[in-house]
């Protein structure tokens, strides 16, 4: 049995893994909410012959279903996340959303359907296997705190070597592949200062313990931790992103202030240091005026670090398999992805399969009511992932 | 002495300049909404006997002049008679029946203690020299006020001296004026400013210009206009009131920000400097971050100058009337009045006269819901617009001192 062997299988399913994500595509269903479509994927699992399935892992309605190979090897998990997001969709395809208020406008019904569609060969095909393959159907990837975190906690890596996700693209053109070779997306964090002061009449500063003041110097002093604190080669984002203080009168010093905003980072010391210095230096800023301030943060998602081995296999093995023109090597993407949990614990990589397609205006960026992707992504995304696995267990 | 006559005058009238105050308080009306309030201040001259009386000066204040008909010295007494957008709590028998419109700033008092002094005057204007112009200001709690106005009509250039007096809330009356020589209250201007930055994703700082963090810088910046650009010897205030970035979400940097507050100065040359400095500042520290900023700077009242000689002589006629003790120094006030108006063009002094009263238990501040006062204090201040009556309008006619 050869990879080619299992792409041409993959071919001859090809309109049934399209109808799959058509259907999951007019059947979104919200995060922490997708019953129903746990419930195809699960149907769909057991008419493939894979019985080896273990529901509601995690915080939700995620699954792990495991096919065992013929010969002892490795395991290698594939990840894809199932959940829509909160968005009417305004695209004019004929399998557009029945339910009102809710999309697939992230691609995961792609990412779902194509592991299913992989699922089957392998099942097919499963005694040629020299090791064994973990299919992660993860819920909730969109909201905090994702479904990825509570199925490793869940023990849904136990006994996987090697783990990959792939993450569909409408900015990148279909037929490519985007990859980084290190980070893939950053660790976004965000958080709220309250700030207490002591208001008062506009003449009387002294009398007064000035809010605004604090919030302008938290602002000017914390600009250091980025210019100052953190390795200049470790990338930092700190970012204001509101500020509220005072009211509508001219006349009266602001008896309180509130800040906003979100802190990216790669590497998770420069993540820990700046939200260590946040929370130490935050209320001091505040003491040294006679205020006082008070931080809420708000951890996201880590940041998805590929592991140069892995990537390194990626590469090869998808340039044998794509050609070299068709590999693109991409900068950190600034989105959140729970993948990072997944690459926390094994070794792995999370890629982009183009679907951008100009022609039938598959160019909007994710999250719009208008996205769309050109279905030769949901394709290139099973060749993608067989080609993975046999590089592994063949 | 003319003096006394006026004081006695002034003392048997009391009960009616009483009742007339709470006729006020009860009906008070908003700055340049006062109709009732001038039909009322118009109707007790007429019945004093007054006839040369100019209405809606300036748009909305009333001049009655009282002529001696012998030549003489030209004296200026001027109160103002608007209320205040508050709703009253005093729960006084005679609280305002209008809603959430308070006379909550003493003006009930300026009034009817002024309108006293008119009747006191007119049986006593053979016994004097000159004329008096008493001067009932509508506006004076909203800018651009009524004085301003009133000046700028010119039926106050025959003055050589004009005066005011407001009531003080912030201690239980003593029978004190407080005064001040020179610059006594401070000019109180507004200014805003946007600043005008390149928003952009919260993780891409370098393809934004983020008005936030110079807003911040900015702020920072202000400061050294008090700190290290004026005369330490005079006072001036710049608070910044507000400031406001982004529309509530965590990741996104913000197009535009905003910034407003205050500046208050006593010397103009200062005033000049701090609405020149904010500018320069705010273009300078814009353009140093690649960004543009734009500063609205709206001028309020001017600041409140008393004449160091005019003053002096208050001070000396009423210590010599009612005690040395009787007068004391009046701090600087931070907050306006639009008597610099009238202290622009004439020579003069505006002072306060004690007037809190502990009925409440609790003194209240001024422009307060619960605010209230010492009707003495309209006895108190007539009498010294009295005094100097009695040494301006006496020395040539008249017995003498």
């Amino acid at each position: 049995m050869s990879l080619a062997q299992w792409l041409s299988d993959l071919a001859a399913n090809e309109q049934e893994t399209i109808d799959d994500r058509r259907y999951l595509h007019a059947h979104p269903e919200l995060s922490f909410q997708e019953k129903e479509t746990a419930a195809f994927i699960l149907k769909k699992l057991h008419q493939y012959g894979i019985t080896d399935v273990t529901t509601n892992v995690g915080n939700g309605y995620g699954m792990v279903a495991k096919i065992t190979g013929g010969e002892p090897g490795p395991t290698v998990a594939l990840r894809a996340d199932f959940d829509a997001l909160a968005i009417t969709e305004e695209t004019d395809v004929d399998f557009v959303s029945k339910n009102i208020g809710v999309m697939h406008a992230c691609g995961h019904d792609v990412h779902t359907a194509s592991l299913l569609s992989v699922a089957r060969v392998l099942q097919k095909h499963r005694q040629s296997l020299k090791g064994n393959v973990v299919l992660l159907h993860q819920n909730a990837e969109e909201v905090m705190p994702g479904g990825a975190k509570s199925m490793v906690e869940a023990g849904a890596l136990e006994g996987v070597d090697y783990v990959f996700g792939i993450h569909v693209a409408a900015n990148l053109p279909k037929g490519q592949i985007g990859y980084a070779s290190s980070y893939a997306t950053a660790a976004a964090d965000s958080f709220q200062i309250d700030i207490q002061g002591k208001g008062g009449h506009a003449a009387n500063p002294h009398q007064t313990v000035d809010s605004i003041i604090i919030a302008s110097q938290m602002i000017t002093d914390l600009q250091t931790l980025v210019s100052r604190k953190v390795d200049p080669t470790a990338p930092a984002v700190l970012t204001f992103a509101g500020v509220e203080a005072g009211g509508t009168a001219y006349n009266i010093i602001a008896d309180t202030a509130t800040i906003r905003g979100t802190i990216r980072t790669l590497d998770s010391q420069v993540r820990a240091l700046m939200k260590e210095s946040m929370l130490r230096l935050v209320p001091h800023i505040a003491e040294i005026q006679g205020g006082q301030a008070e931080v809420s943060y708000t951890d996201g998602y880590p940041s998805v670090k590929n592991t140069a081995a892995e990537v390194d296999l990626l590469v090869k093995t998808m340039t044998r398999q794509f050609g070299e023109e068709n590999i693109i090597k991409l900068p950190v993407m600034m989105g959140g992805e729970d993948f990072a949990y997944f690459l926390e614990e094994k070794p792995g990589a999370f890629f982009c399969v183009g679907g951008e397609n100009k022609e039938i205006e598959a160019t909007y960026p994710h999250h719009h009511p208008k996205f769309k992707l050109d279905e030769q992504c949901l394709h290139q995304s099973g060749q993608a992932f067989l080609a993975l696995v046999a590089q592994y267990l063949l | 002495m003319l003096y006394e006559k006026i004081e006695a005058m002034l003392e048997s009238q009391f009960e009616e300049t009483v009742a007339n105050r709470r006729y006020l308080h009860q009906h008070p009306e908003l700055s340049f909404q006062e109709k009732n309030t001038k039909k009322f201040i118009k109707d007790k001259l007429l019945s004093y006997g007054y006839t040369s009386i100019k209405e809606e000066v300036g748009g909305g204040g009333i001049l009655a002049t009282l002529d001696s008909g012998e030549p003489g010295p030209v004296l200026g007494f001027r109160a103002d008679f608007d209320g205040l957008a508050v709703q009253e709590e005093t729960n006084l028998s005679f609280q305002s029946t209008q809603a959430g419109v308070m006379h909550a700033c003493g003006h009930d008092a300026h009034t009817a203690g002024l309108l006293s002094l008119a009747k006191a005057m007119m049986p006593l204007r053979k016994e004097m020299c000159g004329k008096i112009i008493f001067i009932f200001q509508h506006a004076e709690e909203e800018p651009p006020g009524g004085a301003k106005s009133i000046v700028e009509s010119g039926l106050l250039d025959e003055l050589d001296a004009v005066y005011g007096w407001h009531v003080q809330g912030d201690d239980p009356y003593n029978g004190k004026i407080y005064t001040h020589k020179g610059y006594a209250m401070a000019a109180a201007d507004a200014f805003s400013i946007k600043i005008q930055g390149k928003g952009g994703h919260g993780a891409s700082p370098h393809t934004s210009i983020d008005p936030a963090v110079i807003g911040a810088y900015l702020i920072q910046q202000l400061q050294t206009l008090v700190s290290r650009r004026k005369d330490p010897i005079d006072p001036a205030v710049l608070t910044v009131a507000t400031f406001k970035a982004g529309e509530g979400a965590h990741n996104v940097i913000s197009d535009q920000a905003t910034i407003s507050g205050t500046v208050r100065t006593l010397d103009p040359k200062v005033q000049d400097m701090m609405e020149q400095g904010i500018k320069d500042l705010t273009e300078h520290v814009c353009k140093a971050h690649q960004a543009t900023g734009e500063v609205v700077y709206e001028r309020g009242y001017p600041s409140v100058y008393n004449d160091p000689e005019e003053t002096a002589l208050v001070e000396q006629l009423f210590k010599e009337k009612f005690g040395q003790n009787m007068v004391s120094e009046l701090p600087v006030i931070m907050g306006g009045e639009d008597f610099a108006y009238y202290l622009k063009k004439k020579s003069g002094t505006f002072f306060f006269v004690s007037g809190g009263t502990l009925e409440q238990e609790e003194l209240f501040p001024h422009h307060h819901g619960k605010f209230s006062l010492d009707e003495r204090s309209m006895l108190t201040g007539a009498k010294a617009f009295a005094l100097l009556i009695n040494h301006y309008l006496v020395t040539k006619v008249g017995e003498s001192v």
